[in-house]
């Protein structure tokens, strides 16, 4: 599946799953991604930060398929082996990772390749660099990541979107209650970890979202 | 089989530090080293291309000696490493041999037959077996010896590196085991003068090899 066409990765952004390496029984991974998909997600990223490499491409392998069969866009997080091994659609790269040009070398033009920038500068060095969309935040408060910074709030991360040509996703502390005024900032998309992944019925929390930004 | 080396140097294993471990592995190289091993499990992708690419640049002088980054197949086909070696909780041999095509080699740790067996199957090019004797690196765990290591040999067709307090004064006996090479860390890492001791290595291997 080629997704490079921009607006068709502006789609698949719209609600936008990132799992959590604590959540490490493939099984229970499989069955929340699977009913996060029937809900209505349209793009997930697999993050297995300090997983086996073996143990992260057997989730890569198995949601993949799962993705490709639902035309849901695939993405992993850091790791360009795994997402080739896996056949994913792309990678998503924080400032520590492998940098993005590198990353598009081993991946082709069709990947699709997300980047997390820290500062101004390294939002025009990924742009230049060949990133297919940018994830921005903290949006708001967020306890799933410990070292994300402080939170932007709505108005800076409307400014910051104003600066950047390419599609962006907000990230950080989104939930149903919040994801409108996301996407009303401009964002081609949210991206939510526990507001889905956490969440009681993975289907419904999806699906809420969904209903909540249209 | 004779393109797989038979001195191996393994670092920096926080041993020392990654741009100390530059200056160490350059010094082997020139005295005979035939392959450096980058392992860095605790950096970042970034810092571990970094540190890849470095590492291939200070070899440049010595086209013999052979990069090979542990687990990241990425950092490896982006530094032009010339392997990369796996363990048991990396990447399956044959995932990564298809990754890296049939030129790269792939090296498999292993600690026991079985593991060497499905290696070898899976095509691996060669395997670092141990640890052999009893190594600082693997407090309270005794060395498998050299009975071991023959039964490791005996077992596999594909190269045997031995690796765990490997010193020049045992390298006949672990040939004398079925040793195609050996894997070597700390010894080379904390020695006073890394050249003269891979030297010593690299000349004795040789002669190991001739009386074999």
């Amino acid at each position: 599946m080629s997704v490079a066409a921009e607006s068709e990765v502006r789609q698949r952004l719209f609600c936008y799953l990132v799992t959590d390496p604590r959540i490490d029984s493939l099984e229970r991974l499989t069955s929340i991604v699977s009913a996060a998909i029937d809900g209505g997600v349209t793009a997930v990223q697999l993050r297995a930060k300090g997983w086996k490499d073996r143990v992260a491409l057997d989730a890569a392998q198995r949601l993949r398929r799962i993705c490709c069969e639902r035309d849901v866009l695939f993405l992993i997080n850091d790791r360009v082996d795994i997402a080739l091994a896996c056949g994913a659609n792309g990678v998503h790269l924080g400032v520590d990772d492998l940098p993005v040009a590198v990353a598009r070398e081993l991946l082709g033009p069709d990947a699709v390749i997300g980047y997390s920038p820290e500062a101004e500068e390294d939002r025009q060095a990924a742009i230049a660099a060949g990133a297919s969309y940018l994830g921005i935040g903290p949006v708001f408060g967020t306890q799933t990541k410990a070292d994300a910074g402080p939170a932007l709030g709505l108005p800076a991360f409307r400014r910051t979107l104003d600066r950047v040509a390419l599609p962006c996703i907000g990230i950080g502390g989104i939930d149903q209650a919040n994801a409108r005024g996301v996407l009303e900032a401009g964002a081609a998309g949210v991206a939510v970890v526990s507001a889905i992944l956490f969440a009681d019925d993975p289907r419904a929390a999806a699906q809420e979202l969904v209903e909540a930004m249209q | 089989m004779t393109d797989v080396p038979r001195l191996h140097l393994i670092g920096p294993l926080g041993v020392v530090k990654p741009v100390e471990f530059l200056g160490i592995a350059t010094r082997c190289a020139s005295a005979g080293c035939g392959a450096i091993h980058l392992r860095m499990r605790d950096l970042s992708g970034g810092d571990a291309l970094r540190m890849a690419r470095s590492l291939r640049r200070e070899l440049s002088g010595h086209p013999g000696t052979r990069v090979i980054v542990n687990d990241r197949i990425d950092v490896a086909l982006l530094a032009m490493a010339d392997g990369v070696q796996l363990g048991e909780r990396s990447f399956e041999v044959e995932d990564a041999r298809q990754l890296l095509g049939e030129r790269r080699l792939v090296g498999r740790s292993v600690h026991d037959v079985d593991g060497a067996k499905r290696a070898e199957e899976q095509r691996a090019s060669y395997l670092i077996a141990g640890h052999i004797y009893d190594t600082p690196s693997k407090e309270g765990e005794p060395g498998r010896g050299l009975d071991w290591l023959a039964e490791i040999t005996t077992a596999v067709e594909i190269p045997v590196v031995a690796i765990g307090g490997i010193t020049v004064e045992r390298l006949p006996q672990v040939f004398t085991a079925g040793a195609h090479g050996v894997a070597i860390g700390r010894e080379l890492l904390l020695a006073d003068d890394p050249h003269a001791t891979t030297t010593r290595l690299a000349r004795t291997i040789e002669q190991e090899i001739d009386d074999a």
